[in-house]
Formats: structure tokens, C-alpha cells, sequence
């Protein structure tokens, strides 16, 4: 019962008011920061990876990262903000690490989109051409660098603010606006193929 | 005003959160390129709305799984303190051993020490004017044992033992070996073995030699008991009391 108590009475607090408990060690304003933020933070590390447990992961050491370095955070900025910032620095440095294995992805990315551009007697199903779709898109997505596709994931998937935006990158709107235009025109670059081929449906 | 209208249309492209407004339509009827662009933004667009719709999974990553993970990251900071803590005590330790090591080394190589020689327990002592060239003599020994004898140390003698001074040939290597320190005293000593010996070879600094001990050119080592089995007993002559004297006193053959 007083469990869960204090799960609703942690439910109730505020960002600020559970972070400022978290920082005296509260376990349960952890764990309520974390049900709050951890579907949005797997949604965007997910965009950014493409593999569910390789998501999972990043997840974990986000959160593990930002309870580890609680008593660092200043409060300038939104917690969910310092949070997606540490999502994305690590997926960086995840796709660093990476790297090697993203050249197989663009590699394989090469042959999908062929195969889109010169499809073979059509799939009658829409679902499968939706899955051909969206891995396409995502293999595209991989061959562009990492800021740019950082700049696709939280704008154009994600759908995030620009404000929002230029406050996880530590930037101006526009700022975020030029490198959302860049990143989308060489997106575009990648997914000519594909798009003209969805002109043609 | 081509151009301003272009930038303009790029501009809202890149906000795309509110409708067209009419000039930018009117725009795009006049330009071919702006309007190649704008059908290119259309299907981006259309493409974006089918990725964005396929499912996205829900993440099965639990709290409890957090949990566990922040207390062994805690335990491993603490353990990883606690080996750095245990390495530099080890290494401190190490570095009192050697600098004791040393200390003792260097007080060592002032003093002189002397070997006394006894042929065995309480029987024909060589005198102190007996050359050290010449092997020592036993006058009568105990009957030679079987193969499987020890080589058991004698009980030395209650009764005081002649001594020599021994001043060590500069032409012979002393080698050098650790043995045990008698009791009451701390550390190693260092102690040559016989002539013949198949022990390392160190050479010393002549005046700063720990322990001047010449190579004995006896007979080669027999088993204890029999005729020609001969004692050595070293003696360490720095000791001021007579029972450090006498526990100073190692026998060997």
C-alpha cells in the first residue's frame, strides 16, 4: 500500500520535483522519470539504430547514464531534453562504433533500393510493399552522415518542435532550420530512386 | 523577384506548418523548378507518412533491469577503488621491502665477518695458524651411515669454537647464496658454498663485500658421518652478547 502511494504520489510531481528527488537518491522519482521517459527515448534511439535489442541497450545506458550524472544536471534545460541529448550522443558514439558494420548496411542498401526502382512482378500486398517502404527509407537513412540523420530522426520522424530541437542540439531555431534543409535535401539525394518510382504509382 | 519567390517557397518548405499561402502557388505555376520540387516534396512527404505509420515497438527494458545495472556499476566503482587501494598498499609494501633491503645491504658491507671452521662436534678443531689452502683434517669420525642417511646438521658444541679470521683471495668469485639469518635477527644473509659449486657467481665491490667467504679446496661433499666428512661452522662475529654469538653459529659440510 505504500508503494503504491508513493507511485502516485510520484506520478503527480513535476519533472523538476522528481529530479530534485532523484538527486537525494530517491528510487521511486527514478523509476517514475524513467516509465515517463522511456518510451519517447526508445522511439528515438530506435529511429536512430534500427534494431530493437541494440536499442534496448542505448535505452538502458541512457538512463543509467542520467542517474549516474543526476547531480550534474544543472536544471537549465528540461530533463526530458538533457535526457534525449544523452540518447543522442550515445547514439553517436554507437554509430561510430558502427561503422563498420553500417558500410554492410549501405551495401545491402544499394541492392534494396535497385530492387525498388526495378521491381520484380509486383507483391499484391500492401503491407509488404509498406515494409519495402520503410526499409528502403531506413536504408537510405544510413547513408547519410550522422547530423544529418540525427536532423531527419527528430524532425521528420519523430515530428519534434524546432524549438525543441534546438534545445537538445544547444543551437538557435535557425540554426536547426538550415540543418534540417540540408539534411532533407541530401536525404532526397538518396532516396531519388524511390521517390520517383513512388511518382509513378 | 523570381529569385526572392523561389527562396521564399524553400523557406516554407522547410516550416511546412502552415498551408500554402496563395503568392507561393501563384509562384510555382511560373516555375518549373520550384514546382519539380514541390511534387519532389510531395512524395518525401507521402513516404515520411508511410514510415512514420508502420508499427514502432514498445521497449521491454524495465526499471528493475536499470536498478540492477546502477547498483553493479556502484559495487564496481567501490571494487575498483578497492584494487586501486590494494595495488598501491602491495606496491608500498614492495618499496619498504626494497629500501629495507638495501639499508640492510649497505650496513652489512661494513662489518666483518669471520668464518670459523670446526671439523666436527667437540674433535680436531684446525688451529688458527692452519693454512686455508689445506683440506682439514678429521681425526676420527662416526661410522659412515647407509646411503639413505640425512644430512642432518650436528648439534653444535656448548663449548667456545676457534675462531679465524678469514680474508677472502682477490682472485676467487665468491658466490653467493641466501641462507636464513640465525634467530634474533631480520633478513637474509648472504653465504658462499663450496668450491665446485654450481651456484650463480656474483662479483662484489671490495671494500663494500657483505661477506667474505673464499672457496674451500676440499675434497667434494660426502655423506655426514663418514671419514671424511668435515663441518663448517660459520661464525658471525659481530654480535655482542655471547648467546647471539652462539645462535649466530651455522654448521654446514
Amino acid at each position: 500500500m505504500d508503494e503504491f502511494a508513493t507511485r502516485i504520489a510520484s506520478h503527480q510531481l513535476s519533472d523538476e520535483q522528481l529530479v530534485a528527488r532523484a538527486k537525494e537518491g530517491d528510487s521511486a522519482a527514478m523509476e517514475e522519470l524513467f516509465l515517463r521517459y522511456r518510451q519517447p527515448v526508445f522511439r528515438l534511439v530506435y529511429r536512430s539504430v534500427q534494431n530493437i535489442d541494440e536499442a534496448e541497450d542505448v535505452v538502458q545506458e541512457v538512463f543509467l547514464k542520467a542517474f549516474e550524472r543526476l547531480h550534474s544536471f544543472r536544471e537549465q534545460s528540461q530533463f526530458s531534453t538533457w535526457l534525449m541529448r544523452i540518447a543522442l550522443n550515445l547514439c553517436t558514439d554507437r554509430a561510430r562504433a558502427n561503422k563498420r558494420r553500417q558500410e554492410l548496411v549501405m551495401r545491402e542498401a544499394e541492392y534494396k533500393l535497385d530492387w525498388m526502382t526495378h521491381p520484380e512482378p509486383a507483391d499484391p500486398v500492401q503491407v509488404a510493399q509498406r515494409n519495402a517502404f520503410h526499409e528502403a527509407f531506413y536504408t537510405a537513412l544510413n547513408r547519410l552522415p550522422e547530423h544529418h540523420r540525427q536532423m531527419i530522426v527528430m524532425r521528420d520522424l519523430e515530428e519534434m518542435e524546432y524549438e525543441e530541437i534546438a534545445r537538445i542540439m544547444k543551437t538557435t531555431v535557425g540554426g536547426v532550420k538550415l540543418r534540417v534543409m540540408r539534411a532533407r535535401r541530401a536525404l532526397k539525394v538518396q532516396l531519388e530512386p524511390l521517390l520517383r518510382a513512388l511518382g509513378e504509382l | 523577384m523570381m529569385r526572392s519567390d523561389c527562396k521564399r517557397f524553400e523557406l516554407w518548405l522547410v516550416e511546412s506548418e502552415t498551408p500554402m499561402p496563395e503568392a507561393l502557388k501563384a509562384h510555382l505555376e511560373r516555375c518549373p523548378t520550384c514546382a519539380e520540387r514541390w511534387q519532389e516534396e510531395q512524395r518525401y512527404r507521402r513516404l515520411l507518412q508511410e514510415v512514420r505509420s508502420a508499427p514502432m515497438p514498445s521497449t521491454q527494458v524495465r526499471w528493475e533491469q536499470v536498478q540492477r545495472r546502477l547498483a553493479e556499476r556502484a559495487v564496481q566503482r567501490t571494487g575498483g577503488f578497492g584494487w586501486r587501494a590494494v595495488l598501491a598498499g602491495a606496491f608500498g609494501v614492495l618499496l619498504m621491502l626494497a629500501v629495507g633491503m638495501g639499508v640492510w645491504w649497505l650496513s652489512g658491507s661494513s662489518q666483518t665477518i669471520s668464518t670459523s671452521f670446526n671439523a666436527s662436534e667437540g674433535q680436531g678443531a684446525p688451529s688458527a695458524e692452519q693454512s686455508l689452502d689445506t683440506p682439514v683434517e678429521i681425526a676420527s669420525a662416526p661410522p659412515a651411515p647407509s646411503e639413505a642417511t640425512s644430512f642432518a646438521l650436528p648439534t653444535p658444541s656448548e663449548e667456545p669454537l676457534p675462531t679465524r679470521r678469514v680474508k677472502r683471495p682477490e682472485s676467487l668469485a665468491t658466490q653467493v647464496a641466501r641462507l636464513p639469518e640465525p634467530s634474533g635477527i631480520m633478513g637474509l644473509r648472504t653465504y658462499s658454498a663450496r668450491g665446485g659449486s654450481s651456484m650463480p657467481q656474483r662479483e662484489e665491490p671490495e671494500e663494500n663485500a657483505p661477506l667474505e667467504i673464499e672457496i674451500l679446496p676440499t675434497e667434494p661433499i660426502v655423506p655426514q658421518g663418514s671419514e671424511q666428512t668435515e663441518y663448517l661452522i660459520v661464525n658471525y662475529q659481530q654480535y655482542p652478547t655471547a648467546e647471539q654469538k652462539e645462535d649466530a653459529l651455522v654448521y654446514s659440510f
